[in-house]
């Protein structure tokens, strides 16, 4: 298999996640890593996304489960659109957290890596800025099969996570559009469960109270995440 | 010389011919406000089918898709000699919930056809026709889409209409429907089964065009995950 030496920057984030036996095959004292490039696309017409963040993990942790409660990390995110509670969830897994929001149409690329062969699962996750508590992502992606220069592309669909009622209101959607909250602990969702998203409904379209227009309107998928084992 | 042909023929049907298996299989509702009706899951010989898209329902598949009514479905599987699980939830699949169940199939029995209403909807139905089951252990995720039977009005009025020929949804298990709808929509312009075009749905709870709420009722596709494992 063939190993990489990073960046220093890359290194950084493994070298605090865990010490482990890899050894490096030019002694020289770098590490020998896993590494992939993560390309992310935002296919909506107005949906921001918010600052995505990655995360490279043992197999096992779901950020979400179709079925499942929201953890109040991930309502964090839904709701507002801040992944540093999720990122936390996995404490000392290697990271990575764009600086900015992905907006409608742009994409964005990183590279993350780990030494530990057992750190092989990756969670990428984003809120739709402009909606009640939207989001999109990958959980538990096992990539320990893909080898040196493999690539895979996953298209996500919008999950609800069924924490904040759909109802579009100004002050309850946080995005550009509408500027209103973000994050409230209150939970009020018809269901209470993750689920996908049904959509932005907007004002075009008969709800006269909605902060949206149809051009906040989205269908599936709403991101494209191309994946390659460097 | 011909006999021995049709032997070689029939050793190589044999060979590509899917033999029994046991499956298990998951079924999720991916949905944020609908449930399915009983599921009728079967296994059955490949040019069968449950439905066909593009093609008229039959009317064991309208009863199905107004009322939930999975009985003359079912007696169809049994009539072609299929396999099949009937109701594995044991009654309605709520919006993001999975039901877990084994499908034990017989040799040749080798698509699998699954459908359920969709509710509340007029006739709107999650399912899937004529899946090839893979024959290699391994699991396998499939979606499903919500589908229209083209055989009645989505007026999207909640009346307890279930019965074939009368309109009107039979009931909104979320409790979440209102009453006084003018009526959406008059007969379908496609009488085929085709994708559904979705719920309109408004805020008023005793007025406007439906009974069903558009931040409540609505749904993009795919509304179900269907994973195989094949051991």
């Amino acid at each position: 298999m063939k190993t990489l030496i990073l960046t220093a920057a890359i290194v950084g984030l493994a070298a605090c996640s865990s010490n482990n036996d890899d050894k490096s095959d030019d002694g020289g004292g770098d590490i020998t890593m896993s590494g992939y490039r993560i390309e992310l696309t935002n296919l909506t017409n107005n949906q921001h996304l918010s600052p995505p963040a990655a995360i490279l993990h043992a197999g096992g942790f779901r950020a979400w489960e179709v079925g499942q409660p929201a953890s109040e990390a991930l309502e964090v995110l839904a709701e507002g659109g801040s992944t540093r509670q999720l990122v936390m969830l996995q404490r000392g897994s290697p990271n990575h957290t764009a600086n900015g929001e992905l907006l409608a149409g742009a994409s964005l690329t990183f590279e993350i890596g780990s030494t530990d062969p057992d750190v092989s699962h990756l969670t990428v996750a984003t809120m739709l800025v402009n909606t009640n508590d939207a989001f999109t992502g990958l959980t538990n992606v096992d990539l320990s099969g893909m080898q040196p220069g493999d690539q895979r592309v996953f298209l996500t669909p919008a999950y609800d996570a069924g924490t904040e009622f759909n109802d579009e209101l100004g002050r309850h959607v946080p995005g550009p559009v509408a500027g209103g909250e973000g994050f409230n602990a209150v939970r009020d969702d018809v269901t209470g469960v993750v689920t996908h998203h049904a959509g932005v409904v907007g004002k075009e379209d008969g709800l006269t109270e909605s902060a949206l227009s149809q051009a906040e309107r989205f269908d599936n998928p709403v991101l494209m995440i191309r994946i390659e084992r460097l | 010389m011909k006999p021995l042909l049709t032997t070689g023929l029939l050793a190589l049907l044999a060979s590509t011919a899917v033999e029994a298996q046991e499956l298990d299989i998951t079924i999720t509702n991916l949905t944020h406000g609908s449930h399915f009706t009983p599921l009728l899951v079967a296994a059955h010989p490949d040019g069968m089918h449950l439905f066909e898209v593009g093609k008229p329902a039959s009317t064991q598949l309208q009863a199905m898709a107004e009322g939930g009514d999975i009985s003359g479905l079912a007696a169809d599987i049994d009539g072609a000699g299929g396999d099949k699980v009937a109701n594995p939830a044991a009654g309605l699949l709520a919006p993001g919930a999975s039901t877990r169940f084994s499908l034990t199939t017989q040799d040749g029995n080798d698509r699998l056809s699954i459908v359920a209403m969709v509710l509340p909807t007029n006739d709107g139905f999650v399912g899937i026709d004529n899946l090839a089951i893979p024959s290699t252990p391994g699991n396998y995720t499939f979606t499903m889409n919500a589908w229209d039977a083209g055989t009645e009005a989505n007026d999207e009025i909640v009346n307890g209409g279930g019965t074939p020929g009368t309109p009107g949804i039979p009931a909104d298990p979320l409790g979440k429907s209102g009453t006084g709808g003018s009526g959406v929509a008059g007969a379908d312009d496609n009488g085929n089964i085709h994708i559904h075009r979705g719920v309109i749905g408004d805020t008023d709870p005793t007025g406007g065009p439906s009974d069903l709420d558009s931040r409540i009722h609505r749904w993009l596709n795919p509304v179900a995950r269907l994973t195989i494992t094949v051991k």
